[in-house]
């Protein structure tokens, strides 16, 4: 098990950093399209750069075999998880904007256009949660 | 004996004794920090409050009040 | 038929004032955060014919008397004799909790205990064996699940058969010749004997509790007993340095040996509690993670709630149409339309953000996130000359200002509250946001999120360095000491949440269906009407006809305190009305723009009478003037009326200040 979380909070720190700084980046005015395209919020780079931080702090418990490292791939994933399902209410939301409300400023808007990097991120990182959903059923040593 | 304050994250040591005033450490006791308690420390991070476990009930304390709870190693 | 009183005690956050809505089918604020209930609350319940009135009172640790909330628990309890004493236990917490039991039995109450959060004691890995508790304290214990409303209906049967039930004794061992030493020369007094458990003053006289000595100063034994105590002190100080503490370990010894037998550790476990706080507070990463969830608390809130406002506003487009064609009388379509659907209209656009609002930060309050903010931010408080406790009312107060400035009662120390409740009006409320989306959207289109966000910045930057002002001004010293519990992480109870939000959400329209829609009358009557009569409804729409109204009136008389800042005088009503209700600031101006066809926020666009950094000055001036009338009851209450008439003083001056200060940066830097 210690590999896993070793792996996890490694690729995900650095998923989160990189996305971060396109972020950062595209609310200074330079758009870099990685699969998504950047929000332009710059409270958004901050937030993903936070959950780098996380994660990435985990690794380095990880690589000094602290079982403590676990606690930052829950905690983690679970704001990562949060910001996703964030996303999703807001795409929902512009749904009912465009397809039921037909509002003016939603004229050929697609699902598409509210795909962010931290909807895709939170996703994914469904596989760190799951690794760690259940260490607190099972009994541990302290 | 030691002040709780200077207690590194993960160690367990019993409760001595309060040193000066009354009025808040009577609430302490209330909350189960009577001396002879053990207490688990669970974030003492050398800057800001300390997180501790005592009775199996997690409070947090203040710097400044931790440095007037003096503990010793439980052997 | 008499009301039977039964009072539900038990230490902070363990679940009372769950099982109190449960019982009675209430709903009072839940919150998962110690303090949450300040003052005692009633209800009543009805069980097999057995008319209950259930008293609420708030979490204690003991009832040593030590702060305002222990005392009003203590003095209802020894006063007031409830005919059954309910105590929530904490089963995850079980030997601190007990602490409380045993001075309840001390003071002679009828006890039953309610052995609550038994799923979470489970989670932790304990089981608490309620049968053998039951038998080790003489007392009923009933395990319950409040949050899920489980084991109610046994609690309730088991409070109906022990009504008349005689509470069991508890021994000290080390103490208990010289507890009857003392009862004695107490029973000597008939009217003690009568009002009092004299056992229990007895162990109040040696832990020196000041009341006790005060209720003993007047009996008529008093030099009997006050001579037999010194004896007996005399005696105990050979033995014990401190008879209070010895006491309390002696209390303790008990309550462990009971713990012993009833509870069995299966294994050790880490909690997801454990997990998460060892992130959450986190010397570097707490603060970040404090500030990622306010942004996401407030994304959710604006942008989700969106369409829902949309089809509001629609809805009252539609009904301005109907009325408007419907109705032959002019002024009767008058006060429809332009009063009532252009005034309480334009509020009502904003219950969805307000409501997600609410949902969110009752979720936050629930989650039990709150006591880790307070924990996180103690340090960055401290610099201000604020308490770390201080942050949960700062929180609160985006929601509304009022509860948050009730929720000051948990701040032990009378400057660190008073501090407190001065600072949080500058906590954006939900009032003010429809100001702030209004001219946001009228202003600075495209920009709306960064503009509402530095509004509740400057709310914020404001209140800490008034916070450091006053401390170093006014309430010289330093913040008490940070003592706080940390209640586990909940997942969500949907229950309690909705039922959170929805109290929160009907005041709101409560206030909107009362003193929103009153003022709104008033304000249309004073535009359709002037000194020299009814004008007609065209007032509204002609700016020749609305310069002869009282409203006019109000406002020239208003405008050259506002001169500086560029406001027409349409302006300076909507904020003289705007201190009823800060909603009334949008509602007025809803009015007095003549909203028709098109809506609010175009209207006030291209009416010219704000430059883009007036509407900013505009907006930070509603932030900041003064608190509405509720607040400023509040504060009256909580701190009295030099404090409330403090805050409203300083509040309007600031406000002129940095209002004045937006101008004179504006026109410099553009
Ligand atoms: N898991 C679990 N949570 C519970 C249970 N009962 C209550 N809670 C939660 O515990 C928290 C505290 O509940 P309250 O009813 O506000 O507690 P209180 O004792 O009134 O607290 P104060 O007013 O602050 O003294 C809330 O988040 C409840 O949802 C339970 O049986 N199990
Ligand atoms: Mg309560």
């Amino acid at each position: 098990m210690k590999k896993t979380v070793k792996y996890l909070t490694l690729i995900f720190g650095f998923l989160y950093l990189i996305y971060s700084m396109i972020e950062s980046l595209s609310y200074f005015g330079r758009e870099t399209t990685v699969i998504v395209s950047p929000t332009g919020d710059l409270f958004v780079g901050f937030v993903l750069l936070t959950i780098s931080a996380i994660y990435l702090t985990g690794f380095k418990k990880a690589l000094k075999n602290d079982f403590k490292a676990t606690s930052y791939l829950y905690a983690g994933s679970i704001l990562s998880i949060g910001l996703a399902i964030l996303a999703l209410l807001v795409i929902s939301a512009d749904a009912i904007e465009a397809y039921l409300l037909k509002s003016e400023d939603f004229i050929g808007w697609t699902p598409l256009d509210d795909v962010t990097s931290y909807l895709v991120l939170g996703l994914l990182s469904i596989f760190a949660y799951l690794s760690v959903k259940d260490v607190s059923k099972k009994p541990v040593k302290v | 004996m030691f002040p709780l304050a200077f207690v590194g994250e993960g160690k367990r040591v019993i409760l001595k004794y309060f040193a000066g005033g009354h009025g808040i450490f009577r609430k302490l006791v209330d909350m189960g920090l009577n001396p002879g308690s053990e207490i688990f420390v669970v974030r003492n991070q050398m800057a800001g409050p300390l997180i501790i476990s005592v009775k199996g009930g997690q409070i947090a304390l203040g710097r400044g009040i931790a440095m007037k709870i003096y503990v010793e190693v439980k052997e | 038929m008499k009301e039977v009183v039964i009072a539900l005690i038990g230490n902070p956050n363990t679940g009372k004032t769950t099982i109190f809505n449960a019982l009675t089918g209430l709903r009072q604020h839940i919150g998962n955060w110690p303090g949450v209930t300040v003052e005692k609350k009633e209800g009543e319940l009805e069980h097999k014919g057995i008319k209950f009135r259930v008293v609420d009172l708030p979490g204690v640790y003991g009832l040593t008397a030590y702060s305002i909330d222990e005392k009003i628990a203590r003095n209802f309890i020894v006063q007031e004799k409830p005919k059954v004493v309910v105590d929530i236990i904490d089963a995850s917490n079980l030997e601190r909790n007990l602490y409380l039991a045993l001075q309840l039995l001390e003071i002679g109450a009828n006890v039953v205990i309610a052995l609550n959060k038994i799923d979470i004691s489970e989670e932790k890995g304990y089981n608490v064996n309620p049968e053998k508790l039951e038998e080790l304290l003489g007392v009923p214990v009933v395990p319950t699940i409040a949050s899920k409303g489980e084991g109610i209906d046994k609690l309730k049967e088991r409070i109906a058969k022990s009504l008349d039930k005689k509470p069991p004794i508890v021994e000290y061992p080390n103490f208990e010749p010289y507890i009857k030493k003392l009862i004695k020369v107490l029973e000597k007094d008939e009217k003690l004997t009568r009002q009092y458990n004299l056992r229990w003053l007895a162990i109040k006289l040696l832990e020196e509790d000041s009341d006790v000595r005060a209720i003993i100063e007047k009996s008529k034994m008093r030099d009997d007993v006050l001579k037999t105590l010194i004896d007996v002190f005399n005696d105990l100080h050979k033995k014990y340095d401190d008879i209070e503490l010895a006491l309390a370990d002696e209390r303790y010894k008990i309550i462990s040996e009971i713990a012993k037998k009833a509870v069995t550790k299966k294994e050790e476990r880490i909690t997801f509690t454990e997990m998460l706080d060892e992130v959450f507070t986190h010397k570097y990463l707490g603060i970040p993670v404090f500030f990622s969830l306010m942004w996401m608390a407030f994304k959710f809130t604006f942008d989700v709630s969106a369409p829902f406002s949309d089809i509001i506003d629609a809805f009252f487009g539609w009904l301005g149409g109907v009325v408007g064609s419907g109705i032959g009388n002019d002024a009767l379509a008058s006060l429809l339309r332009d009063g009532i659907l252009a005034g309480l209209g334009s509020v009502l656009v904003f219950l969805p953000p307000i409501a997600f609002l609410f949902l969110v930060f009752s979720w936050l309050e629930d989650s039990g996130y709150m006591a880790r903010a307070a924990f996180v931010m103690d340090r960055v408080m401290h610099r201000f000359g604020l308490h770390g406790k201080s942050v949960v009312p700062m929180i609160m107060g985006f929601g509304c200002n009022v509860p948050a400035i009730m929720a000051t009662r948990t701040l032990e120390d009378e400057k660190d509250r008073i501090l407190t409740i001065l600072i949080n009006p500058l906590m954006s409320c939900s009032a003010r946001l429809p100001v702030y989306a209004l001219f946001a959207g009228a202003f600075f289109m495209g920009r709306e999120g960064t503009v509402i966000t530095s509004m509740y910045i400057l709310g914020i930057l404001l209140a800490l360095i008034l916070a450091w002002l006053f401390r170093g001004f006014i309430f010289k010293g330093q913040p008490s000491h940070f003592v706080m519990e940390l209640p586990p992480y909940n997942k969500p109870n949907w229950r309690t949440i909705f039922g959170v939000t929805w109290t929160r959400t009907e005041k709101f329209l409560k206030k909107a269906g009362t003193i929103i829609f009153a003022t709104m009358i008033i304000v249309w009557l004073l535009s359709v009407t002037g000194p020299s009569g009814y004008l007609g409804s065209n007032a509204l729409e002609s700016g020749e006809l609305l310069a002869k109204s009282w409203v006019a009136t109000i406002g020239r008389a208003l405008e050259p305190i506002f001169k500086p800042f560029g406001w027409d005088w349409k302006a300076g009503v909507a904020l003289f009305f705007g201190f009823l209700a800060k909603e009334v600031v949008v509602g007025t101006m809803g009015i007095l723009y003549g909203v028709g066809e098109e809506s609010l926020p175009y209207a006030l666009a291209s009416s010219s009478a704000f430059t883009p950094v007036a509407a900013f000055a505009f907006m930070a001036f509603v932030l900041i003037y003064v608190p509405c009338v509720a607040t400023i009851g509040v504060i009256k209450q909580e701190a009295g009326t030099k404090w409330a008439l403090f805050a409203l003083l300083y509040e309007l001056l600031l406000a002129y200040l940095v209002a004045l200060v937006i101008v004179l940066m504006g026109g410099a830097l553009l």
